[in-house]
């Protein structure tokens, strides 16, 4: 779950990282605090308070940015949010820039298994005086629970500045397990002084398994008094499954307390789009494993363990009696058992080259009582 | 009157038999000995007779002993597992009836431990009457663990219970696994996996979980 502030640091945050030559050095903390009507697809409406502190530094080659979320519903269930970034960029040529940036959250709903994600981009630019195009390609890792994936993005985007307003247009495609889809964003934004307005609009097409649709978000800062401003903000944003954010219709009223600023002239331009990744499915790394099950005869199961790297592969459980089987490699990265089990639950672990005994993917995890983890399989 | 007495007799029968089965040295699994300290054998052994006596399967109860040895647990730790899942099989047993097979009271077990009530399970074991509820309890168990929340999942399962075979129900419980992991909340990935099994079987659904305020 996302909310519209969150989505405003993670925006700020990584404009700053996409537009760093604009910038001249500055440190700055706000604290945003409010109320908010959120309708999260699948759910009932729900009223909620929240507040976002944020922290960032920027020099004119080098931003970090951090910033975090606690959101409180009306069932009392708490959103915790938190979010680093920093991003390093270098002048190629007078025109071109390389920028390498990474990204690492948390999101974790009410007792529910968290989210998390680790994500690193690298962009080309070629900017001209009051416009300039990018591209570029971000991977890493996405987390939920036990759960890791790799998403991958590739994008196109262009940005313009006359006088007060900044335009920018991004084109992503994503891909995270065998989900695929394609954002186009655009959006707008107007500076006067402290005041600022922006919009954006979207849409999600060209989609296998994502969802499809356009959607779009109105953001309005109003300053009040000395460091004090007004935010109002409303609108429909889509899912996105690096964050673990499902799509929401929302209004949200609140306020930013500017608590201290180094700030240089900055001319902001406006860089939405960051806000999704995709995943790379069912890749594992070295020392990891996953497990299948298989019917091989009437009364034979069997179990199939995908462990890339691995020299040997033993299975415990409770069809077992708990003692190690060694697995029988039957390809390069997979291992087998073959045992007549009988249709029930059980509980079983795996060990990679005399390793630590762990859970494969594809199975629930629970706690085992023991100190660890173990995994649960269906015989059907 | 004779009825009442007699019944009484045959309890205390039962208590009996019982009692004897639960005397220390009788009824050894032999699978225990060598690998589980004593006295903690010996306690086990007694859990092990009064599940046998009550007709629960004490395949689990040794299997969870042996699991704790083998990951090196200390001895009250392993008498204390042993002792938690033999009562989480009473309740699953109380609730699915003694028709029920070892696997569905296994099953109905590791529901219970993930946050099933009890009477959930005897109103699948009601509408499932004639089905086998591993797979469907396993199933609850499994919706819970990715951040279903309990009601719902229970739910979920009891909408899809007078159709669904085995079979649907892994893949059921699969694609909302892989929903969730692509973004999806659970609540989100439960309905609309509800909903295509609701079109899949042209039907409209007996009990779809209502949407709750997050």
């Amino acid at each position: 779950m996302r909310h519209r502030c969150h989505s405003a640091v993670v925006a700020a945050t990584v404009y700053i990282i996409a537009s760093g030559n604009t910038l001249a050095a500055q440190t700055a903390g706000t604290v945003d605090f409010g109320a908010s009507w959120v309708d999260y697809q699948g759910f009932l409406g729900s009223g909620a308070l929240y507040i976002t502190p944020t922290l960032r530094y920027n020099t004119a080659n080098v931003s970090l940015g951090a910033s975090g979320s606690y959101v409180v519903f009306e069932s009392g269930n708490r959103i915790l949010q938190g979010l680093g970034a920093a991003a390093w960029r270098t002048r190629l040529t007078d025109r071109l820039r390389a920028e390498f940036s990474g990204s690492a959250g948390i999101n974790v709903y009410a007792d529910n298994p968290g989210y998390g994600h680790l994500l690193g981009r690298a962009r080309l630019h070629y900017d001209r005086a009051t416009s300039g195009i990018w591209t570029g390609a971000a991977a890493g890792q996405s987390y939920f629970g036990s759960t890791a994936t790799t998403p991958l993005q590739l994008e196109l985007g262009g940005w313009t500045v006359y006088r007060n307003l900044a335009v920018n247009a991004i084109l992503m495609r994503s891909w995270f397990t065998d989900t695929a889809y394609l954002d186009l964003v655009g959006t707008a934004r107007w500076r006067d002084g402290s005041f600022r307005f922006e919009g954006s609009l979207g849409l999600r097409t060209w989609s296998d398994g994502g969802g499809q649709g356009v959607y779009g978000e109105l953001y309005m800062l109003v300053p009040l008094h000395g460091l004090v401003a007004a935010q109002i903000a409303g609108g429909r944003y889509p899912s996105d499954p690096i964050r673990g954010v499902i799509a929401a219709n929302y209004v949200s009223v609140g306020l930013r307390i500017e608590a201290f600023s180094t700030r240089g002239a900055a001319q902001r331009i406006a860089q939405t789009g960051y806000s999704r990744e995709v995943g790379d499915p069912e890749a594992l790394a070295p020392g990891e494993a996953t497990l299948r099950v298989r019917s091989s005869s009437r009364r034979n199961w069997t179990i199939c363990v995908a462990a890339p790297g691995a020299e040997s592969v033993e299975l415990s459980g409770d069809f077992t009696d708990w003692r190690a089987e060694s697995l029988r490699r039957t390809a390069p990265d997979c291992w087998e058992f073959t045992s007549p089990i009988p249709p029930g639950i059980y509980r079983v672990n795996v060990r990679l080259d005399g390793g630590r005994w762990l859970v494969p993917g594809g199975l629930r995890t629970e706690d085992d009582e023991f100190g660890g983890r173990v995994g649960i399989l269906v015989i059907p | 009157m004779a009825r009442t007495r007699s019944g009484v007799a045959l309890i205390g029968v039962a208590i009996a038999c019982s009692l004897s089965l639960a005397a220390p040295g009788e009824a050894q699994e032999p699978r225990l000995q060598g690998r589980v300290p004593e006295p903690t054998r010996s306690a086990i052994n007694v859990i092990l007779d009064n599940a046998h006596a009550a007709g629960l399967p004490t395949e689990p109860l040794v299997d969870r002993a042996l699991e704790g040895v083998a990951k090196g647990a200390d001895p009250d730790r392993i008498l204390a597992a042993v002792r938690r899942l033999s009562g989480e099989l009473h309740s699953a047993f109380d609730a699915l009836g003694p028709r029920s097979s070892a696997a569905e009271i296994v099953a109905g077990a590791s529901a219970i431990r993930a946050g099933a009530r009890a009477e959930d399970l005897a109103y699948l074991r009601e509408l499932r009457a004639d089905q086998p509820l591993t797979v469907a309890t396993a199933t609850l168990a499994d919706l819970v663990a990715v951040g279903v929340p309990t009601d719902t999942a229970v739910a979920a399962v009891i909408a899809l219970a007078e159709e669904a075979d085995d079979a649907q129900y892994i893949a059921f419980r699969r694609n909302v696994e892989r929903d969730i992991a692509l973004g999806a909340s659970p609540v989100t990935a439960l309905g609309v996996r509800l909903e295509a099994a609701a079109d899949f079987a042209n039907r409209s659904l007996p009990q779809r979980p209502r949407p709750r305020k997050p």
